[in-house]
């Protein structure tokens, strides 16, 4: 059990933690959202590794998981009067990255589990608790908002 | 030209990111474990509210678990002798595998027998007794599952259960349990009859050792994520207790939580087998319920929810 649970953490591990970068800028918030829900995965392992997106599921998690830590940054920062955001740790094309950040929190989502966790539509569906068609039509929304904001078009879509 | 592809794995290769070894996550997630089993001041307080709905809706109409589906494909590690394992099946019922003195195995539902107003309950396994109990009404099973005594109707589901080439529990199709024989003393043994408090003693706190299967709220989604489903698998589900149309409902949880309350919402999802006889919920019910947060397994059915098991309370981690 543990050696394909071993297996399957690294397979995703690094994109699960770059994906949750990308979608709140701060890596390491996005690494120990990642660990917990990874640690949640360990200690269910039984039942995670039978489902039918495992992959979906931590993904779930670890955006559950962050999003609740951002809502309690959030409250302190009120608290604390702390007006500026953190400087964002995505060094690769930042541009495009702060872009998606100013979507909608699906559209959002959506685009990131997409081309950053290279997820198929089921398992980002999964994620998402959403059904397939709402994210193909969810993606399509959010590719075109990111090309107005960007001034420049998207590359053709790939499907899944 | 944006292209979101090549940003993504730009993006992936290019973040430092440091995994943290697995030796680590093994010891937190064995950490978690343990502290899943802890009963914290709110669980009282949601176990009393359930206790309270059980008295109001009781004596009960004795639904019996049936499991339309076998769960022939689940494969389970094997526990030590004499040692008891909380899992899931593939359809995620939750169950524990036995593995008796003796070596032989057992696999046995964690859904209690007893469930008063439709509403179902997990089991824990007493380890000190060697039992299950229902810690809500106090019904206990032996460790093959038989009713031993409290108000549920039957012992609990079990299933066929081998051990395989390689070592591990294949379990096979559920067996529906007998329905026991009434009984008249008065210590609380008779079927329909609270057998009130938790009777699982431990070395530390009594009561609070029992083993209950791992359930993570934040893994919950929302009703309506639920029902919507196209499986007939248990979900974990969370919300707020609401009457539509005569019968409990369940509504979204409330932003911002937990300051907000909720009694009625746009698009209630229908709970099914939750009606009175009749259709109708008793009267108490209706004003005890509305507004109650849950978390429950349940299964999709048709845009509603059906098999709803609360499992708030206890053994959430929260």
């Amino acid at each position: 059990v543990d050696v394909a649970f071993e297996d399957w953490y690294l397979q995703h591990h690094r994109h699960v933690v770059t994906s949750l970068a990308a979608l709140c800028g701060d890596l390491g918030l996005a690494q120990d959202a990642t660990d917990e829900a990874f640690v949640r995965a360990l200690a269910m392992w039984g039942r995670v590794q039978t489902m039918s997106s495992p992959a979906g599921w931590v993904y779930r998690v670890a955006l559950n998981v962050l999003r609740r830590t951002l809502r309690r940054r959030e409250l302190e920062a009120r608290l604390l009067r702390r007006d500026a955001p953190p400087e964002s740790d995505v060094v690769s094309q930042p541009e495009v990255w702060a872009a998606v950040r100013t979507l909608p929190e699906r559209q959002r989502q959506a685009i990131v589990l997409r081309f950053v966790a290279d997820l198929p539509e089921a398992d980002i569906a999964s994620a998402m608790g959403v059904r397939r068609g709402t994210v193909a039509s969810t993606l399509a929304t959010a590719r075109a908002r990111l090309a107005e904001l960007l001034g420049e078009p998207m590359t053709s879509e790939v499907t899944t | 030209m944006i292209d979101l592809e090549r940003a993504g794995a730009d993006l992936v290769n290019e973040t430092a990111v440091s995994t943290t070894p697995v030796a680590e996550l093994r010891r937190r997630a064995a950490r978690r474990t343990t502290r899943g089993r802890v009963v914290g001041t709110g669980a009282v307080l949601v176990t009393a509210a359930m206790v309270t709905v059980a008295m109001i809706t009781w004596p009960s109409r004795g639904t019996q678990e049936v499991i339309s589906r076998p769960a022939s494909a689940s494969v389970m590690p094997l526990p030590t002798p004499g040692s008891v394992q909380p899992e899931f099946l593939r359809d995620g019922t939750p169950v524990f595998v036995v593995r008796h003195r003796d070596g032989d195995v057992s696999v046995v539902s964690a859904i209690s027998a007893h469930r008063p107003a439709g509403i179902g309950y997990l089991v824990g396994w007493c380890s000190s007794s060697r039992w299950f109990e229902d810690p809500v009404h106090g019904s206990q099973y032996d460790e093959f599952g038989v009713k031993t005594v409290g108000p549920a109707p039957s012992g609990l589901v079990t299933y066929a259960a081998t051990i395989d080439s390689r070592g591990s529990v294949r379990v096979g199709s559920a067996r529906t349990p007998a329905a026991s024989s009434p009984q008249v003393s008065g210590s609380g043994d008779t079927p329909g009859v609270e057998a009130s408090g938790r009777h699982c003693a431990g070395p530390n706190d009594p009561g609070t050792n029992l083993v209950l299967p791992p359930i993570d709220a934040d893994e919950a989604r929302t009703p309506a994520q639920v029902a919507r489903l196209d499986d007939a698998d248990y979900h974990l589900v969370t919300g707020v207790f609401v009457i539509a149309d005569g019968n409990l409902a369940a509504c979204p949880l409330p932003e911002p939580a937990p300051e907000s309350t909720v009694t009625t919402c746009s698009a209630p999802v229908a709970l099914r087998g939750i009606e009175h006889e009749g259709g109708t919920l008793d009267a108490s019910v209706l004003e005890t319920m509305p507004g109650t947060r849950f978390v429950a397994l349940a299964r999709p059915a048709a845009g509603a929810l059906t098999d709803v098991i609360w499992v708030d309370g206890w053994n959430t981690g929260r």
